[in-house]
C-alpha cells in the first residue's frame, strides 16, 4: 500500500486524458467501487451488507486507514483522489482506483454517507451526500476505518432504476463481483450478507486456498498450480484439469496487477493451451494472476476498467500459452485425458477403410440393375427407405444399452455387421430379395462411428447419427411432456451441487418446469442444492452434473426466456445428452431402430436448432459428379 | 531365459493378466506383461497402475531362469492360436522366441527393469475368507455400484471387516446393496478395517477364484488392498473418498411387508417389464390383502397386468419401481424367499433375501 496522500483535485489536462464518467450502472458497480476503495485503504477485513439486491442499502465497512475530517467532503467531489497527482502517475498505477470519481458518481444518484476514523484519531467524522448535496463533516462515533453507506440507489434517476432487475438477480451480480475482488486479495477477509443472511464468508487464507473459492468444491481435486516468473513478468494461479472445462467461461478469472480484467488475448492463449485436451467450444477453468511492469499496460481503455491494452500483447499471449501448455502436458494427470482424443482420431481411419470395403462389396449388384429390371422381384417391390426398415424391427431404440464398449477401455473395434450371405458379385435377384426379406438387416452402414449411409429411393442419404437421434428424442420427449410429467427415478442419496446466488434464483424461477421434466431439486444450505429425483430415461447421466450444466447455461442464456422457450431449451439439452454421440459404434439392430423412427422427425416441422440431420445425394447428382450424364 | 510351457495353462495365465493390461496408455511398458521364470514356475505380472496382478503358472519346465517384458496382446494371441500342447519360450537379448512344432514367432521385448513393481503377497493375512463366499458377496453387491460417478466412492464397493465378520456395500445413489458373511480368520485390530475397492479389481478377483473351498488371504493397507489365492496375487489401489453413511438410508420404520418366493417374484417382475419403454421404465406395484398386482403401460406399446398372489401385511399401497433395479437384486439373492418392506410411495423399499442380503431401492414417480 502506498502511503496516503491528501485528496486533491486533478489537473484539467489529466482529467481530459481520463475516459469519461465512472459508470455506475447497477448495484454491483457500487460494491465494486466501495470495496476497491477499502482495499486501497489497506483494510484487512471488509464487510459488505446488502439489502434488497442493493436497491435499499449497500454498506461497506472496512478497518483500513480512514480519512481525515478535512478530506471527507472532498471524497464526494468529482475527480478528487488521493491516489494520483501528476500526469506521470497515471502510467504507474498500483492502486485499484485512480480517477477520483466513484464516490462523486455514487453520491449523485443515492443517499450516501461516509463515516471514517483514522487510527490516530480519538473519534470519527461523517459526511452525507443526498443526491449531490454534500454536508459538512461532523463528529460521529465509529471504529477505526471507513464505513460507506449507499441507500436508495438511483432514487433520482428513474430511467436507470427501471433497468435494475429483481433483488436476487442484482444480488447475484453483487456476490460475483465481490468474489472477483476477493480472489487476488487473500490476506483480506470478506464477509457478504443479504437481508441480514450470510451469503459469502472468505476468511484470510493463503493465496492458493483463496483462489479455489472461485470454483465449486468438486473441482478442488482436479487443480494444477502455476507460478512462473522472469525479471519482468510473473504468472501464477490455478488451472483446472481438462475435464473441468465447461460450456461457458464462468470459471475463468484473469487479473492484471491485482485488477480483474477481461482480455481476449489471454482467453485465447488459455484455450489454445488446452487444444486437443477438451472438446471444442468448452472453456477451461483457470484463475490467472499476471503481473507486468505498470508501464507496459494501459489500464484505462474502458471506463469500467476491465479491458486493458498491452504494449506487447504477443509476449503475454506466448507466456500464458507456453506456461499452461507445459504444465498440462508435464502433468501426470494429462495422459488420462488424452486417450479419448486418440480414440477419436486414431481409430476411425482403420474403421473407414474396413467400412468402405464392406460397402463396396455390396454395391455392384445393387447399382448394376435398376429396380424395375430385376428379374425375380416384382416391379417396384423395393420399398422406400423408411418402410423397408420399419418392417424389420419394431423394438424401440435401445439408448439405455449403448454398446458396453463405451464404458470399458477395450472397446471392440467394430460392431459386427452381418456379411451378405452371398459372393461379392451377387445375382441381382438374390440381392433384391434380401432387401425385402427377413434377412434385410443392413439398410445402412456406419462410417467413422458417426454417420450412417443408406440407399434411398433415388440415390443415397448421409445421416448424422447424433443429430438424428437427438431430434427423435426431442420430438418424443416433447410429446411426452405434453401428456404429463416425465417419469422420475427418486434418489436414495441425493447429489448435492454447489450453486451461486444467481443460479439459486434461476432455480426458483424454473422449479415448476423442472417438475414437469422429472427433476426435483431443493435448497440444501445457503449455496447448494440437492437433486432428489431425475428422469428415468436419463439414467446414464449424473443428476448433479446435468443440473449444474443446466444452471451454468441458464445463467447466461435462459434467464429471459418464456416458459415455452425454456422448456424447449431444456428438452433439447436432455435430448442431446441422451442421444448417441458421434463416435459411438452402433449395432445393426440399433441402426435399424434409429432409422425406423426417422419418419417422426421428417413429419415434424418443429426443429430445435435448424441443424440438418440428413444430407441427400440423388442418382442424378452422382451421375453428374461422375460425368455419366448421357450414357 | 528358457521355458517349456503347457499351452492351456499359459493361455489361462495370459488371459487373466490381459484383463489388467491398460488398453490405451501413454506408457508402452504398461501394454506388456512381465514374465519371470524362477523357482519352478512362470510368473506373469501385469499392471495398469490401478490394479496389478501376479499370476503363477506351475505347469512349466524351466530350463534357464530369467525375466522379460512381452507385448501382452501379441503374446496372448500367439498362444491362443497355436495348436501345440506345449510351447517353448526363449528370450535372448531383446527378442522372445516362441516355438511350436511347425511355428516360430519372434517378438521384440522391452527392458524388464522399466516395468513398475508388481507387489507379491508378503507377511500375514489380515483376514482370510472362503473363496466361494467372497465370490457370492461380490456377486451380490458389485452390480449396484456406479460406473462413472463423480462421487468417486460410488464407483467402488465398501468392504468392512471386524470381529470375524465381513460385509460388502455398494450404491449408485439410487439403490444400495449389502451382503454379509463370516471370515475364516482375522488378525484385524479391534476397530476392524474398511476399504473402498474399485469395481475393476473385484470383477477380476471374481474371475480369479475358481475353487470355492480355497481360502483367499487379504491384506488391507493405507491405500491398497491385496488379495491372494493359490495361483494369483491381486493388488488394487483403493477408491479415494468418503463412502456415504449408508446406515442412514436403510429404512427402519417400515410398516408394510410382502413375502414371496424369489423365483416367482422375479418372473412376475420380468413379465410386467416387457411393455415398459425408455421413457416409462417404471412398473406399478399395487399391494393389498389380496396380494400384488403389477402393471406397466406405455403409450407406444400397450399395457401389461400380472396378478401375483403373495403374503402382504399392512395398509394397501401403490408404488413404482424400475424393474431392472428389482431383477438385478432378485437374480443374486441366494434364498428361496424374499421380503419387501415398504413405508410410502416416495420412500425407499427394503428387500431382504435371507439374513445376509439386504437391498434398498428408491421408487420412481409414476405419472
Ligand atoms: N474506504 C476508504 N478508506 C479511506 N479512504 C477512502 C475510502 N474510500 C474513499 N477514500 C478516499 O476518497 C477518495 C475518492 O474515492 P473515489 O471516488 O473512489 O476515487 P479513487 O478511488 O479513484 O481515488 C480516494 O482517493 C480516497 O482517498
Ligand atoms: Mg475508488
Ligand atoms: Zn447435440
Amino acid at each position: 500500500m502506498t502511503p496516503r496522500r491528501p485528496i486533491q483535485q486533478l489537473s484539467i489536462s489529466l482529467v481530459n486524458r481520463i475516459a469519461a464518467g465512472e459508470v455506475i450502472e447497477r448495484p454491483a458497480a457500487v460494491v465494486k467501487e466501495l470495496v476497491e476503495n477499502a482495499i486501497d485503504a489497506g483494510a484487512s477485513r471488509i464487510v459488505v451488507e446488502v439489502e434488497d439486491g442493493g436497491r435499499a442499502l449497500i454498506r461497506v465497512i472496512d478497518d483500513g486507514g480512514g480519512m481525515p475530517p478535512s478530506d471527507l467532503p472532498l471524497a464526494f467531489a468529482s475527480h478528487a483522489t488521493s491516489k494520483l497527482t501528476c500526469d506521470e502517475d497515471l502510467f504507474r498505477i498500483a492502486t485499484m482506483g485512480f480517477r477520483g470519481e466513484a464516490l462523486a458518481s455514487i453520491g449523485a444518484v443515492s443517499h450516501a454517507r461516509i463515516l471514517s476514523r483514522m487510527p490516530t484519531e480519538e473519534a470519527g467524522y461523517e459526511v452525507h451526500n443526498r443526491g449531490g448535496a454534500i454536508s459538512d463533516a461532523q463528529a460521529a462515533a465509529g471504529n477505526v476505518g471507513t464505513t460507506v453507506e449507499v441507500r436508495n440507489l438511483f432514487f433520482n434517476t428513474p430511467a436507470r432504476r427501471k433497468f435494475i432487475k429483481g433483488s436476487s438477480t442484482e444480488f447475484g451480480h453483487i456476490s460475483e463481483m465481490l468474489l472477483r475482488l476477493a480472489l487476488p486479495h487473500p490476506k483480506v477477509s470478506f464477509l457478504l450478507s443479504h437481508n441480514g443472511r450470510k451469503a459469502m464468508d472468505l476468511p484470510a487464507a493463503p493465496e492458493g486456498e483463496r483462489l479455489l473459492a472461485a470454483w465449486p468444491k468438486e473441482f478442488h481435486e482436479s487443480v494444477l498450480t502455476i507460478d512462473v516468473r522472469d525479471a519482468e513478468l510473473r504468472l501464477r494461479g490455478i488451472i483446472g484439469l481438462p475435464e473441468l472445462a465447461r460450456p461457458t467461461a464462468r470459471y475463468q478469472f484473469f487479473y492484471l496487477n491485482g485488477r480483474h480484467i477481461r482480455d481476449k488475448f489471454i482467453q485465447h492463449a488459455l484455450r489454445e493451451s488446452y487444444r486437443g485436451l477438451t472438446e471444442p467450444g468448452r472453456h477451461p477453468a483457470a484463475v490467472l494472476l499476471l503481473e507486468i511492469p505498470p508501464g507496459d499496460v494501459d489500464v484505462n481503455v474502458h471506463p469500467t476498467k476491465t479491458e486493458v491494452r498491452f504494449r506487447d500483447s504477443g509476449r503475454i499471449h506466448g507466456l500464458v500459452h507456453s506456461v499452461i501448455r507445459e504444465k498440462l502436458l508435464g502433468s501426470e494427470l494429462t495422459p488420462l485425458a488424452l486417450p479419448t482424443r486418440s480414440d477419436a482420431q486414431g481409430e476411425p481411419r482403420e474403421d473407414l477403410r474396413h467400412k468402405l470395403a464392406e460397402f463396396f462389396r455390396q454395391m455392384p449388384g445393387e447399382y448394376s440393375a435398376p429396380p424395375t429390371a430385376q428379374p425375380g422381384a416384382p416391379a417396384g417391390s423395393q420399398p422406400p427407405f423408411g418402410g423397408q426398415v420399419a418392417t424389420t424391427i419394431d423394438a424401440p431404440f435401445v439408448a439405455s444399452n449403448p454398446p458396453p464398449a463405451s464404458f470399458s477401455a477395450e472397446r471392440p473395434t467394430l460392431p459386427s455387421m452381418p456379411m451378405p450371405p452371398m459372393p461379392a458379385i451377387a445375382a441381382p435377384a438374390a440381392f433384391a430379395r434380401s432387401l425385402v426379406g427377413q434377412d434385410a438387416q443392413q439398410s445402412a452402414i456406419q462410417l467413422h462411428n458417426s454417420y450412417l449411409v443408406a440407399q434411398s429411393d433415388d440415390g443415397l442419404v448421409i445421416i448424422d447419427q447424433h443429430a438424428l437421434h437427438e431430434r427423435i428424442m426431442y420430438e418424443e420427449l416433447l410429446a411426452r411432456v405434453n401428456r404429463g410429467p416425465l417419469e422420475a427415478q427418486r434418489m436414495l442419496i441425493p447429489q448435492v451441487v454447489d450453486v451461486s446466488t444467481t443460479q439459486l434464483a434461476l432455480l426458483e424461477q424454473i422449479q415448476p418446469l423442472l417438475g414437469k421434466l422429472g427433476i426435483e431439486v431443493s435448497a440444501f444450505g445457503p449455496a447448494s442444492v440437492a437433486v432428489h429425483a431425475f428422469p428415468s430415461f436419463l439414467e446414464k447421466l449424473e443428476p448433479g452434473t446435468f443440473v449444474r450444466e443446466l444452471l451454468e447455461r441458464g445463467e447466461q442464456e435462459l434467464l429471459d426466456l418464456h416458459e415455452e422457450e425454456l422448456l424447449h431449451e431444456v428438452l433439447d439439452m436432455m435430448a442431446c445428452k441422451a442421444a448417441v454421440k458421434a463416435g459411438d459404434p452402433l449395432s445393426p439392430a440399433e441402426i435399424e431402430a434409429l432409422l425406423a423412427r426417422r419418419e417422426l422427425v421428417e413429419r415434424s416441422s418443429n426443429c430445435p436448432h435448424g441443424r440438418p440431420t440428413t444430407l441427400r445425394l440423388s442418382l442424378r447428382d452422382l451421375e453428374k459428379q461422375f460425368k455419366r450424364t448421357g450414357f | 531365459m528358457k521355458v517349456i510351457c503347457n499351452r492351456g495353462a499359459l493361455l489361462e495365465a495370459l488371459t487373466v493378466a490381459g484383463n489388467v493390461v491398460a488398453a490405451r496408455t501413454p506408457k508402452p511398458v504398461l501394454q506388456c506383461v512381465k514374465v519371470t521364470a524362477a523357482d519352478d514356475r512362470l510368473t506373469i505380472a501385469a499392471t495398469d497402475l490401478e490394479v496389478a496382478i501376479r499370476y503363477s503358472d506351475s505347469q512349466v519346465q524351466i530350463e534357464q531362469p530369467g525375466e522379460a517384458l512381452l507385448p501382452a496382446d501379441k503374446f496372448r494371441d500367439i498362444v491362443r492360436e497355436s495348436v501345440d500342447d506345449t510351447l517353448a519360450l526363449e528370450v535372448t537379448g531383446d527378442t522372445a522366441n516362441i516355438r511350436g512344432q511347425d511355428s516360430h514367432f519372434k517378438i521384440f521385448t522391452q527392458k524388464a527393469s522399466d516395468f513398475p513393481p508388481v507387489p507379491d503377497f508378503e507377511g500375514d493375512a489380515d483376514l482370510e475368507i472362503a473363496g466361494g463366499l467372497l465370490k457370492q458377496l461380490i456377486g451380490q453387491t458389485l452390480f449396484a455400484a456406479a460406473r462413472e460417478s463423480t462421487r468417486y466412492a460410488f464407483n467402488g464397493v465398501l468392504l468392512s471387516a471386524k470381529g470375524k465378520k465381513i460385509d460388502l456395500v455398494s450404491t449408485d445413489g439410487r439403490r444400495l446393496a449389502q451382503a454379509k458373511g463370516d471370515l475364516i480368520s482375522d488378525k484385524l485390530p479391534k476397530e476392524g478395517a474398511k476399504a473402498i475397492i474399485p469395481s475393476k479389481a473385484l470383477t477380476l478377483l471374481d474371475k480369479l477364484i475358481d475353487d470355492p473351498e480355497e481360502a483367499v488371504a487379504v491384506q488391507v493397507r493405507e491405500n491398497q488392498v491385496i488379495f491372494h489365492t493359490s495361483s494369483a496375487t491381486l493388488t488394487s489401489n483403493l477408491v479415494e473418498g468418503q463412502f456415504p453413511p449408508y446406515d442412514d438410508v436403510i429404512p427402519k420404520d417400515t410398516d408394510k411387508k410382502m413375502t414371496a418366493a424369489t423365483a416367482d417374484f422375479l418372473s412376475a417382475i420380468r413379465r410386467a417389464a416387457l411393455l415398459t419403454t425408455e421413457e416409462s421404465k417404471g412398473v406399478r406395484l399395487q399391494f393389498s390383502k389380496k396380494g400384488l398386482v403389477l402393471t406397466s403401460r406405455s403409450p407406444e406399446s400397450g399395457e401389461a397386468t400380472i396378478n401375483f398372489p403373495c403374503k402382504y401385511e399392512g395398509a394397501d399401497m401403490e408404488i413404482g419401481f424400475n424393474p431392472t433395479f428389482l431383477t438385478d437384486a432378485l437374480r443374486v439373492v441366494d434364498s428361496d424367499e424374499i421380503s419387501l418392506e415398504l413405508t410410502a410411495p416416495n420412500r425407499p423399499g427394503l428387500l431382504k433375501g435371507g439374513p445376509n442380503f439386504l437391498y434398498v431401492i428408491m421408487p420412481v414417480n409414476l405419472q
